[in-house]
């Protein structure tokens, strides 16, 4: 445990591990897969320890200044007497408060089955019949050797959730976690998530805090398996502020002709790194990935994408885009992989960004490793300034040099997520950005979303 | 005859250079209200500068000179100010605008203009009835006030859209470059037509021009030719109908005598 040192960051946090590892009987340890996964995660921290600017896949992104806090792990039962309402839609709400989940929130519903982690374990066992088969058991698709946050949530492992969606639910399922707490808290959870075949379901990952003065770090770790012809919309919402900070890793599994849609939009939080991967395992699978950053003063935005093409005939589209303002950073990575067998693969990939300031910075990286000859793959990269030209058109037009700098960036914006099913979450998520952008270019409070209507009469 | 009014625009020994190359070399142009002016010169004279120092850009540098616009000195107003009171220009090339469909463009430059003018926005029931008024004027269908500003338009399209928003926003003065250009005959005619019926509302034209055509259905009262960032001749109609005649040569002979060129021409 030489590199587990209690004074590097977070380690602390894994002192309770050490302890329920040490007074676990080895029948247990070999009987209890739990057990054995925080053992894994705890062996890889020690091997590699938390990423740093000289891990390739981390070369972007310090993050010195967002662990160095002194952070707690949730403690005692904390409970949120009712669902703040922070979406203008009515969902199922599976909620963590402070890190707890919080089942008192979530009345049964048709077609999906909600189980808490923190129960299976503190039962004692995972057979794998919360998610129906072994397969689907957490750990299956991302292990603590892939990535040190992977790591670092397998040796945490507590709270979280298996979600099974038998038939297709009547609402949005709401992943939220919402902390307010004076302390730095840190929030690990897990999340499996299975679609049977033929279902479909949107899961918005929401991540709140209501903390004033001091930070909430959240690690995040998600396995999705979609069967056949199942269709997925996962919404990440980053919107939040700045003193919330957060790696998200999720991998997505996908059967035959399954589709999934992420939208991840990142407008707010301090830090956020997404390190996400879709496997296109069958043929005719269909993966959407939309991402858009709007960032401000010092925050930081990570989009690592990595998807696989491992069957014939599937297609994958990417849109990242990115408004980088003052002195926030966008960084983008996307890798596709195209392996052998993947013919008539189609694969699109565009990342399109906007710096504001001189500061402001962004990296783009498109990576693209092509094994099959019968491929149509594009992809494309652009970092730019607002289009002048543009700026001066609307200006001739009566347009302030702001307005027309709202006007244009928000055009730019929007495309991402004018697809985004669920109108009035849509809806709210553009005033939200708009709001943000108006702020972005310094346009007086009083004219805000009163003149400029974005909506098409 | 216009003694007893007020010049709408006054332009006064403009000089304007674009990164040290000086463009415009003295112009002095006059344009009362009720008047149609036409210039016309050879590609590269600075007709498309004039028209750009008018609007506001600021690439340019200005040497020397004044310009007043309604009484105001237009040099010292930004773009959106000279848009408020009453000045439009119709790009020779419009610029696309993705995601900003026609309806919220013209509805945002609307209720900007009229909030710099101290008025209230404009309703949406009249604002739409403006809008499709000035579509079907210019024969535009009502799937274009859909669309995505210029973006996918066509050539013509582009054109006959700036006359619209022109339609749209009723300015004082509209100055037109090139608007004809890339215009088949019917569209010509259309756009001529659309110029034509809003004359009154909008006082006065500056008409960029490359050819009579344009000036057999609008009219002007003066006609002007820019060469090498002058204006070298003033007339009336005829002067363009002797220009479309004789072309530019003449006057290049006439005004190698009377202005002094660089060494380097020949
Ligand atoms: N931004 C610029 N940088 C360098 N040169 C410029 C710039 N803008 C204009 N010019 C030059 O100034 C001269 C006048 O250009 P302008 O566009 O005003 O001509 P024009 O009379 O409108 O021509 P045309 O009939 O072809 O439209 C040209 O030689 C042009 O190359
Ligand atoms: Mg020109």
């Amino acid at each position: 445990m030489t590199n587990l040192q209690e004074t590097k960051p977070l380690m602390h946090l894994l002192s309770a591990t050490f302890d329920s590892l040490q007074s676990a009987t080895p029948e247990q340890l070999e009987h209890n897969p739990f057990l054995q996964l925080r053992k894994q995660g705890l062996d890889a921290l020690a091997r590699t320890g938390l990423p740093t600017p000289r891990d390739e896949e981390w070369k972007y992104l310090n993050l010195a200044p967002y662990i160095r806090h002194p952070y707690q792990l949730p403690a005692g039962k904390e409970s949120l007497s009712h669902l703040p309402q922070i979406l203008p839609i009515t969902t199922i709400p599976v909620v963590f408060f402070n890190g707890l989940f919080q089942p008192h929130l979530l009345s049964p519903v048709h077609g999906v089955t909600v189980t808490s982690l923190a129960q299976l374990l503190d039962r004692g066992s995972h057979d794998g019949t919360a998610l129906g088969e072994q397969e689907h058991s957490i750990g299956q698709l991302l292990s603590p050797e892939d990535d040190p946050f992977v790591a670092l949530n397998a040796a945490l492992l507590h709270q979280g959730a298996l979600l099974h969606i038998t038939q297709n639910p009547s609402q949005p399922i709401y992943l939220a976690s919402i902390t307010q707490s004076d302390q730095p808290l840190f929030v690990n959870l897990r999340f499996a998530i299975r679609l049977s075949t033929g279902t479909a379901a949107t899961i918005i990952l929401d991540l709140r805090t209501l903390s004033k003065t001091a930070p909430t770090f959240h690690n995040i770790v998600s396995e999705i398996w979609l069967e056949t012809e199942s269709a997925l919309t996962l919404i990440f919402l980053q919107n939040d502020t700045a003193q919330n900070y957060g790696v998200l890793t999720t991998r997505i599994a996908q059967t035959a002709r399954s589709r999934s849609r992420l939208y991840t939009i990142t407008a707010g939080n301090g830090m956020v790194r997404n390190t996400t991967s879709v496997q296109l395992n069958e043929p005719e699978a269909e993966t959407v990935l939309y991402g858009l950053s709007v960032l401000r003063d010092t925050e930081v935005a990570d989009h690592h994408t990595a998807v696989e093409h491992l069957a014939p005939n599937c297609q994958s589209s990417e849109l990242y885009k990115s408004i980088v303002a003052d002195q926030a950073t966008n960084i983008f990575n996307g890798k596709i992989f195209v392996h052998p067998e993947a013919q008539q693969t189609n694969a699109y990939q565009s990342n399109h960004n906007i710096l504001l300031s001189d500061d402001a910075q962004v990296y783009t990286k498109p990576q693209l490793e092509i094994f099959a000859d019968d491929v149509r793959c594009t992809h494309g990269a652009t970092v730019g300034q607002l289009p002048q030209e543009a700026v001066f058109y609307l200006r001739t037009r009566g347009l302030p040099e702001t307005v027309a700098d709202v006007l244009l960036l928000h055009a730019f914006a929007a495309e991402v997520y004018e697809q985004l099913p669920l109108e009035p979450l849509r809806a709210w998520i553009d005033q939200q950005l708009s709001h943000r952008l108006f702020d972005i270019v310094d346009l007086a409070a009083d004219r805000k979303l009163v003149d400029l209507q974005f909506a098409t009469s | 005859m216009h003694n007893a009014k007020q010049p709408l625009l006054t332009i006064e020994n403009l000089h304007v250079a674009v990164d040290d190359k000086q463009i415009l070399k003295g112009v002095d142009l006059t344009i009362y209200p009720g008047e149609i002016h036409a210039i016309m010169g050879p590609n590269g004279s600075g007709k498309s500068t004039l028209a750009a120092v008018l609007a506001g850009r600021e690439d340019y540098t200005i040497l020397q000179g004044r310009v007043f616009f309604d009484g105001k000195d237009l040099l010292e107003m930004s773009p959106e100010e000279r848009a408020a009171a009453g000045l439009f220009l119709a790009f020779q090339y419009p610029v696309e605008i993705p995601g900003v469909s026609m309806l919220t463009f013209l509805r945002t430059a609307l209720n900007e203009i009229r909030k710099s003018n101290g008025e209230e926005p404009i309703d949406t029931r009249t604002f739409l009835q403006r809008v499709r008024e000035a579509a079907q004027l210019l024969e535009l269908g009502n799937d274009f006030l859909q669309r995505a500003v210029n973006v996918g338009f066509s050539g013509g399209e582009k054109k006959r859209n700036e006359i619209l928003q022109m339609a749209v926003l009723r300015p004082k003065l509209a100055i037109l470059d090139e608007t004809d250009s890339g215009l088949d005959i019917d569209a010509l005619k259309i756009v001529a037509n659309a110029v034509n019926s809003l004359f009154g509302t909008i006082q006065s034209y500056l008409i960029i021009t490359h050819y009579q055509r344009l000036l057999n259905y609008i009219e002007p009262d003066y006609v002007h030719v820019m060469y090498d960032g002058k204006i070298v001749r003033s007339g009336d109609k005829t002067l363009a109908l002797e220009l479309e005649a004789k072309g530019y040569d003449w006057l290049r002979s006439e005004t190698l005598s009377s202005i002094e060129l660089p060494s380097t021409t020949t």
